[in-house]
């Protein structure tokens, strides 16, 4: 096996433990990139696999691969991402990089800040996309995992190197926003206190009902779409954590003051169409990896019904594809416009190489 | 059947006749497993969809009654506000329907043009709004504009209103982009009467009601325009009031008015209507005539004028008595502005008080001269008297019975360079300049000094006008200067002129203070005065100084030679001294002894001389 032209891809349910399976791994695939992270479900092929542990291994004929680690200093996941785009950059040395696969911890890491460095750190046009890892329904301890190294509030991510080595992307939600507009009038970065002077957590409770004792989980049923009131920009934001004492919610992704917010909803059959155009989006022919990175949010939602959105994403992709992926708690996709952290969709990430004998 | 299955899914199964025993295929059981999980999953969706179709659709509900009801009140607030400026504006304030039909109008507007509001509501513009004069386009302007939309002002019309009285107004309509607007209307009439009652009061006397000065220029250069027009003259009389101060003084300012009020009202109805009359302030009234053929007509007018003021004025209980003097400039043909028509009527009445009064007397050339050289007289004199070209003459009075001299009149007289200007001219006009009092003070103490040289038995006499001897302080001056001089007050008599004002108490009450210092009183130009015999009898007199009118200049005039006779003879009764002046002829001289007159004086006998000379004679 040509050092470098492997990469092993782990999705993990955190309530099992890994690290033996993980090493064992990296033992048996000498010089390849082994790299993965806690999940609120794993995905492969047309469905959540019921095994804790989910593992992809591909093979690139002429194209290497690059991967870094890095700590996310407090809460500064910028310059964390900026040096990982920054060392990968650096192994590419001058050749093109065709895609960089990042997933950062679900809980601590701010992933908007976290793809804004990495993108600035990479050269200019490099798709990046990704996820944040996840802790199934609790949101409690999530992780990420590369070559041997495990944490909590890090980065990591891997970018093939090479000119024949096609990313495709695509990222859908199926969520519609109702009720009223609300102004963000209280928020901290990506921690929301106030809608339109009241608190936010009261508002949730009462629209979850008999549901809000599940939150958050069960908050991710009812995401906000967020829009800056200077130009059209608008963000899908889920739910990380709740404080009671603080009357205050965690989310994904910053939440700025000012800006306003609209609580969303979405039925199956919307998921559904959304995972189908997501993708549509990212087909290409002789995909030799599939990436599904779907929002936890949309597993809630799901239920019992939870494979039929794979169902939708083998159907438009071809049943050749090799599909591996897990539900996050966060998306990452430069599938409409540069690459931002996304909520509440289905992520698709479709790597091909062409292959010259 | 399996209790753990949905229970839509339970009824369908029990409905097919499917019961859980009879599932043996394990597919089977695995597909009923995940309708019933998609069963549970939907109801869940369903619970928080519905729940949340209800909150948000309660939520929007509330937004929008919020809004609904801030809306309204918003709308109630204005509308108060609105009614409330509508109702209390001080401006009449209509509103118009796009075709002219009045919506709404306000108290104000009711009440400045007698509508009734709730009868008016609907009416067309020209119901509510009648122009005084048929002509007046307002109503069709104001239709114009409410049709085109645009606003439209106008400043001053006049209106009738439903009482049948007129109304000044100003209007103003600012149309609305709705449609129709609003017609103000703003009651202009007091101001307006403010304003001409302004102007009136600019152009008359407030007193008489007459036009005052400002406004009788403006008259007499309209006259003068006609004048020119048709050829005809016209005349200015300027008429002054003879003793209208001692009304004044005796009966009061009230009684002063009255009587200026009552003249104004004579004036006017001598005048005709196109004539005017005017009073300039004061006891000054002008009349202008029109239409004149010459001086003739003026004189007659002014005739009429002076015989009107002369008749008694009857002031309450009292009878007051004035008389007018006047003044007539006319236009001559040629060109003459206002104001110097109005300077030659003045000049004139100063002439006609020169005469004494009561007197009528038309402008002419000469006396502008008169006048000219008058001011001029004035000027050098005030000029001579800090330049020493004044000095006294002293004229010799002597007995007539033997030729003793037994005194010496002190005159004034003035050199200039161009030589001596006669005394009666510049005496004149130092009157008439208040410089006689300053006069005097100059030239008494040279007087004075002269009489500390004459020996006993020539008095010397002094000349004093009633205004010199009215001046405050005079008594205690002739102390000083008598003692500055070292002359005898008992050698010294000082004459006044006999006039109107030689009977005022003030002047016979200083006559008495000057006796008692020894000086003595000689009433000058006896005679010509207008109460001669009532003066004799209540001044202090010591001394008659005879009128040369007097002296009989024949013997064939028996009748002034009786009069002469009688004044000695009344001297003589009196107890009191009596000089015959300006002796000029041998005849007269002779005349005057045989009738036994005591002294005499004139050139016959010694013309007034130096001091040095005139001391001669006594050696």
């Amino acid at each position: 096996m040509r050092p470098g032209s492997t990469v092993a891809l782990a999705f993990a349910d955190p309530l099992v433990d890994c690290s033996a399976a993980l090493t064992e791994l990296s033992a048996r695939l000498p010089g390849a990139v082994v790299m993965g992270c806690s999940t609120a479900g794993q995905i492969l092929g047309n469905r959540v696999d019921p095994a804790p542990l989910v593992v992809s291994v591909t093979v690139f004929e002429n194209a290497r691969v690059s991967s870094a680690f890095a700590h996310v200093q407090g809460s500064d996941a910028s310059t964390a991402g900026r040096a990982i785009g920054h060392e990968i950059t650096g192994d590419a040395n001058g050749e093109p990089i065709a895609g960089v696969l990042v997933f950062g911890g679900g809980l601590q890491v701010n992933g908007s800040a976290l793809v804004e460095g990495l993108s600035a750190g990479l050269p200019e046009g490099t798709p990046v996309s990704g996820g944040l890892a996840g802790d199934g329904p609790r949101f409690e301890r999530s992780w990420v995992h590369l070559n041997g190294d495990t944490g909590e509030n890090c980065a990591v991510a891997f970018g093939v190197i090479g000119e024949a080595v096609d990313f495709r992307h695509g990222s859908q939600g199926g969520w519609d926003g109702f009720g009223p507009r609300r102004t963000i009038t209280h928020s901290d970065a990506n921690v929301l206190y106030e809608l339109d002077g009241q608190p936010a957590l009261a508002l949730y409770t009462q629209y979850l009902g008999d549901r809000a004792t599940e939150m958050p989980s069960s908050a991710l049923l009812f995401p906000l779409t967020v829009s800056s009131p200077d130009d059209d920009r608008s963000l899908v934001r889920t739910i990380l954590s709740v404080d009671e004492e603080q009357q205050s919610m965690t989310f994904a992704g910053d939440v700025p003051q000012g800006w306003s917010a609209r609580l969303m909803w979405t039925t199956t059959d919307r998921l559904m169409e959304g995972a189908t155009e997501a993708a549509e989006e990212a087909a290409q022919s002789g995909i030799g990896l599939a990436i599904a990175i779907s929002c936890v949010g949309r597993r809630l939602v799901l239920g019992a019904r939870t494979d039929e959105e794979l169902d939708s994403v083998v159907d438009a992709l071809g049943h050749e594809a090799p599909i591996v992926g897990f539900y996050s708690y966060g998306e990452f996709s430069p599938a409409h416009g540069p690459c931002a952290l996304q909520n509440q969709t289905m992520t698709l990430t479709t790597i091909s190489e062409r292959v010259t004998r | 059947m399996n209790d753990d299955y949905h229970r839509t899914l339970q009824r369908q199964m029990a409905r097919s006749g499917i019961a859980e025993d009879q599932l043996t295929d394990p597919r089977i059981a695995d597909l009923l497993g995940r309708v019933s999980a998609a069963y549970e999953d939907a109801d869940k969706q369903r619970y928080l969809h519905d729940r949340a179709f209800l909150l948000a659709s309660s939520e929007m509900q509330n937004l929008y009654d919020r809004l609904q009801s801030s809306s309204q009140n918003e709308a109630a607030v204005q509308r108060d506000r609105l009614k409330a400026i509508f109702d209390t504006a001080a401006t009449g304030l209509i509103v118009l329907e796009p075709d002219g039909r009045v919506f709404d109008l306000n108290p104000v507007a009711e009440a400045a043009l007698g509508l009734d509001h709730d009868a008016m509501l609907g009416e067309p513009l020209s119901t509510i709004l009648t122009p005084a004069d048929p002509d007046d386009p307002v109503i069709d302007e104001l239709r114009a504009a409410l049709e085109q939309g645009r606003h439209w002002r106008n400043a001053d019309t006049v209106l009738m209103t439903k009482h049948g009285s007129t109304l000044s107004v100003s209007m103003l309509f600012r149309a609305m982009r709705t449609g129709g607007g609003v017609l103000a209307i703003e009651d202009i009439t007091e101001r307006k009467q403010a304003q001409a009652e302004l102007i009136w009061r600019a152009n008359h006397d407030s007193l008489t009601g007459l036009l005052n000065r400002p406004a009788l220029t403006d008259r007499i250069n309209r006259a003068l325009q006609r004048s020119r027009r048709y050829g005809s003259q016209v005349a200015v009389f300027f008429i002054d009031l003879d003793r209208f101060k001692r009304v004044n003084d005796t009966l009061g300012h009230a009684a002063g008015d009255t009587l200026l009020v009552e003249c104004a009202r004579r004036i006017s109805s001598i005048m005709r209507e196109v004539d005017t009359t005017a009073r300039l302030g004061g006891d000054e009234f002008v009349a202008i005539a029109e239409n004149l053929t010459d001086s003739d007509d003026a004189y007659r007018i002014a005739k009429r004028i002076a015989d009107t003021i002369g008749q008694p004025f009857s002031i309450e209980s009292d009878l007051a008595y004035v008389e007018a003097s006047i003044g007539i400039a006319m236009t001559d043909g040629h060109g003459v502005e206002p104001g110097q028509l109005l300077r030659d009527a003045d000049i004139a009445l100063y002439e006609a008080k020169g005469h004494n009064g009561s007197s009528v007397v038309l402008y002419t050339e000469a006396m502008i001269r008169r006048m000219q050289h008058g001011v001029d007289m004035e000027r050098r004199l005030r000029h001579a008297m800090y330049t020493d070209q004044l000095w006294v003459a002293y004229q010799p009075i002597f007995s007539l019975s033997d030729g003793r001299i037994v005194g010496f009149e002190a005159l004034a007289r003035w050199n200039t360079d161009n030589g001596p200007v006669a005394p009666e001219e510049f005496i004149a006009v130092a009157e008439g300049a208040g410089l006689l009092e300053e006069l005097g003070k100059r030239l008494i103490p040279e007087a004075l000094a002269f009489q500390k040289q004459l020996p006993t038995g020539v008095d010397l006499f002094i000349n004093m006008s009633p205004g010199q001897i009215a001046a405050d302080g005079i008594v205690e001056w002739f102390d000083e200067a008598l003692l500055e001089a070292g002359a005898d007050p008992r050698q010294v008599f000082i004459e006044v002129t006999e006039t109107d004002a030689i009977s005022d108490h003030a002047i016979t009450g200083r006559m008495q203070q000057l006796r008692e210092r020894g000086m003595r009183i000689a009433l000058d130009d006896f005679g010509v005065g207008h109460s001669s015999l009532s003066a004799l009898r209540a001044l202090p007199l010591d001394l008659m100084k005879v009128d040369r009118s007097f002296l009989v200049s024949s013997r064939d005039d028996t009748r002034a030679e009786a009069i002469a006779r009688m004044v000695i003879d009344l001297g003589r009764l009196l107890n009191v001294g009596v000089i015959a002046e300006g002796i000029e002829t041998e005849e007269q001289l002779q005349l005057l002894r045989e009738i036994g007159c005591p002294m005499g004086q004139g050139f016959l006998l010694a013309a007034p001389e130096p001091a040095a000379e005139a001391l001669a004679r006594l050696t």
